[in-house]
């Protein structure tokens, strides 16, 4: 179910964006780019969350808007200081989407093939 | 697989479903961004530069050719002038020497001489002298009964039947002559001149009147079977 309704979004989101040509300033696409990777990240959480019955829409949404905020200003922040401080971001939302991919994996495979348990 | 299908669980999928959408209208966004500028923004700043500087460089030769083209394009202008100047100035001068040769009508002011002619009949030579007298004081276009005179015009008197280029021409006879009226008629009527002369024979008369305005017809054209202009 959860994944069915993450493929429409997808769906939707993707044809939304064909249909309307988003146009992104070409300044702020690497910003837009690592907020991308924070909410990803996010979406990737809350979907953990939710397989570990933890799941809160307060924290999820705050966490979505938040972290791609911040991971935008953080970089562009250190654009401005000389320091490539996006890098950082990349690692670390890197390593996050990894790590929650893995335990999706792992509850993936345990809805699936029950005998596992 | 267990699916709760409690109220509580709608506000999860709806969160679910509009952060996937944001993501995929921002992915979309950005796969556009960089699909279309993708080629530069893949490229380091020292490529960019040197990119920027080959631009420039290209960019300063097509200006200096388009310079150099509207230069060339100017003089073939000017020259196309002046060639138009000339061409027009041909015409004119075609225009001129088709009047002088009587290749065209002209008009203008000059004098009329009637001569009448009884019984008596005047030798060729006489109609000669007036068309040289009229020559001499300088009218630029003559005419006889009609015809225009040109440079290989003749009299022909034969009994007592009178032609003018091949022409049969009866008297009273018109001379039309285009120059200054003043000077023409002067060179005509003074004591003995042509006038005066003629009207010494018998039974001659010649009315000499200035006219304002006279329009002298074109020639026949020249046909020459004989002749051909040497190239």
């Amino acid at each position: 179910m959860i994944w069915v309704i993450i493929i429409m979004g997808f769906a939707s989101g993707i044809i939304l964006g064909t249909v309307f040509k988003v146009q992104i300033p070409p300044v702020y696409a690497k910003y837009i780019g690592i907020a991308l990777l924070a909410s990803f990240d996010s979406l990737l959480g809350g979907l953990k969350a939710h397989f570990e019955k933890s799941f809160d829409e307060w924290i999820f949404i705050t966490g979505f808007f938040f972290n791609a905020i911040a991971a935008g200003i953080f970089s562009y922040v250190g654009d401005r200081l000389g320091i490539d401080l996006y890098i950082a971001v990349l690692i670390v939302f890197g390593v996050r989407i990894f790590r929650n991919l893995g335990a999706l994996r792992y509850y993936a495979l345990k809805s699936i093939l029950p005998r596992n348990k | 697989m267990r699916i709760k299908f409690r109220p509580s669980f709608y506000p999860v999928l709806i969160i679910f479903f509009a952060a996937s959408l944001i993501l995929g209208y921002l992915i979309t966004g950005q796969y556009f961004l960089s699909s279309s500028k993708g080629a530069l923004r893949n490229l380091t700043q020292e490529q960019l530069s040197s990119l920027y500087t080959q631009q420039a460089r290209e960019l300063a030769g097509t200006q200096l050719e388009v310079l150099n083209l509207r230069s060339r394009l100017n003089d073939f202008e000017q020259k196309r002038q002046s060639r138009k100047q000339i061409l027009e100035s041909i015409r004119k001068e075609i225009k001129l020497l088709e009047g002088a040769l009587g290749l065209a009508p002209v008009r203008g002011p000059g004098v009329k001489i009637l001569v009448s002619v009884e019984k008596n009949i005047l030798k060729s030579s006489e109609l000669y002298d007036l068309l040289n007298e009229l020559k001499a004081s300088g009218s630029q276009a003559i005419s006889v009964n009609g015809n225009r005179v040109h440079q290989r015009s003749y009299f022909v008197v034969r009994g007592s039947r009178y032609y003018f280029d091949g022409k049969e021409i009866s008297p009273p006879f018109e001379f039309k002559a285009i120059g200054d009226p003043e000077t023409l008629y002067g060179a005509l009527t003074m004591s003995g001149g042509i006038i005066n002369n003629l009207e010494s024979i018998k039974n001659v008369t010649l009315v000499v009147s200035k006219e304002e305005q006279m329009t002298l017809p074109a020639r026949e054209k020249i046909t020459f079977q004989y002749a051909s202009p040497v190239e």
